[in-house]
């Protein structure tokens, strides 16, 4: 296919071609020149590019390298697919750890506010009975205002105040070196106040059924009355002390 | 000598500045290079017998490339395209053989 071109055949047309092939290498600062440069640093670009676009693509890997590569995005995905259920268990073992912390601590924060209402650490308000013991002679004695506490905590009051002393488990009623009423060492003056919260309709009566409290009120020479009230509230409360001796039984 | 130096500096060019293939031309930038390739020997072939001209040059090697991709873009169109692939780069590579026969024959009469 050597059409046009002619084999030199004698030494000197030789060196004629050497000597076209070194001029062709020489620079010539003309457009033309510059020009083909161009394309081919376009052409060199173009070569670039494209070896390293194809270094990357598989079209040239073998069919055993195609089901190879397949086979391992299979198990890559089998793999992640795993994965993924793991989480998401994970997930939900955590939500469902979520809503029973969230329904503990419901739970404990009811079991709170009802221990702090027995405990008398917090004031507390709803229906119950207000009632007075007038006592002129100041012969009401301190058993008797017991025996009131008693009844009503008999008849289901569940946070009683007496005076501005708040009862609870630990307070004591007694009498004073001056003949009057302490309620956990703090003198109470006639008229005595209790006030009760619980159910009025039951507490009422137990106080007022014959040789009850009202009754022992009467034999000490005061009297009692008490009145329903749709709203009592209990404002006094009590300060908790460390217990220095008990511990919990475990 | 120019034509040397800008083939080498697009080499160094795409290899540091690693361009991306427009997704349009990369069906056809493979075959438009060996176009290219092929022009280029027929340059050289040219420049030996002493009949190189830069604008014969210029224009025969626009004119393959865009012929080599339009072949291309046809075959794709008429669904035979990796066949006429085939085709175009089967005679590109006679012809860049051919060439480079014919150059070193020009250069060591044998």
């Amino acid at each position: 296919m050597s059409d046009g071109t002619r084999t030199p055949s004698t030494t000197h047309q030789q060196r004629l071609v050497w000597r076209r092939l070194g001029d062709a290498l020489r620079p010539q600062p003309s457009l033309a020149q510059v020009i083909v440069g161009l394309l081919c640093l376009l052409l060199g670009l173009s070569i670039a590019a494209q070896v390293r676009e194809s270094e990357d693509s598989l079209e040239g890997a073998t069919q055993q390298e195609l089901v190879r590569l397949l086979d391992e995005s299979g198990r890559h995905t089998a793999d992640l697919e795993v994965e993924n259920a793991d989480l998401e268990r994970t997930l939900d073992t955590l939500r469902s750890g979520q809503e029973d912390d969230v329904a503990a601590q419901n739970a404990a924060e009811g079991r709170l506010a009802d221990l702090e209402i027995l405990a008398g650490t917090v004031p507390a308000h709803g229906r119950g009975i207000v009632i007075s013991i007038a006592d002129l002679e100041q012969g009401v004695r301190a058993s008797t205002l017991l025996g009131v506490v008693q009844e009503l905590r008999n008849a289901g009051a569940e946070v009683i105040q007496i005076g501005d002393v708040r009862v609870v488990a630990s307070t004591s009623i007694t009498t004073g070196t001056d003949g009057r009423l302490q309620v956990d060492g703090t003198a109470i003056d006639a008229p005595y106040v209790v006030r009760a919260i619980g159910d009025p309709s039951v507490m009422e009566p137990a106080l007022q059924i014959p040789g009850g409290a009202a009754d022992s009120v009467a034999g000490d020479g005061g009297s009692l009355a008490a009145t329903a009230d749709d709203d009592v509230r209990i404002e006094a409360t009590v300060a908790l002390s460390t217990p220095e001796h008990s511990r919990v039984v475990k | 000598m120019i034509a040397i130096i800008g083939l080498v500096l697009g080499i160094v060019l795409g290899v540091v500045v690693q361009p991306d293939v427009p997704v349009i031309l990369q069906p056809y930038l493979p075959i438009a290079v060996v176009a290219a390739l092929d022009t280029l020997a027929g340059g050289l072939r040219a420049s030996l017998d002493g009949a190189f001209d830069a604008h014969v040059f210029i224009t025969s090697f626009l004119f393959n490339v865009l012929i080599a991709a339009f072949l291309v873009f046809l075959g794709d169109q008429l669904g035979v395209g990796s066949q006429l692939s085939t085709a175009v780069i089967v005679v590109l590579g006679i012809r860049i053989f051919s060439n480079a026969a014919a150059i070193r024959r020009l250069l060591f009469r044998s």
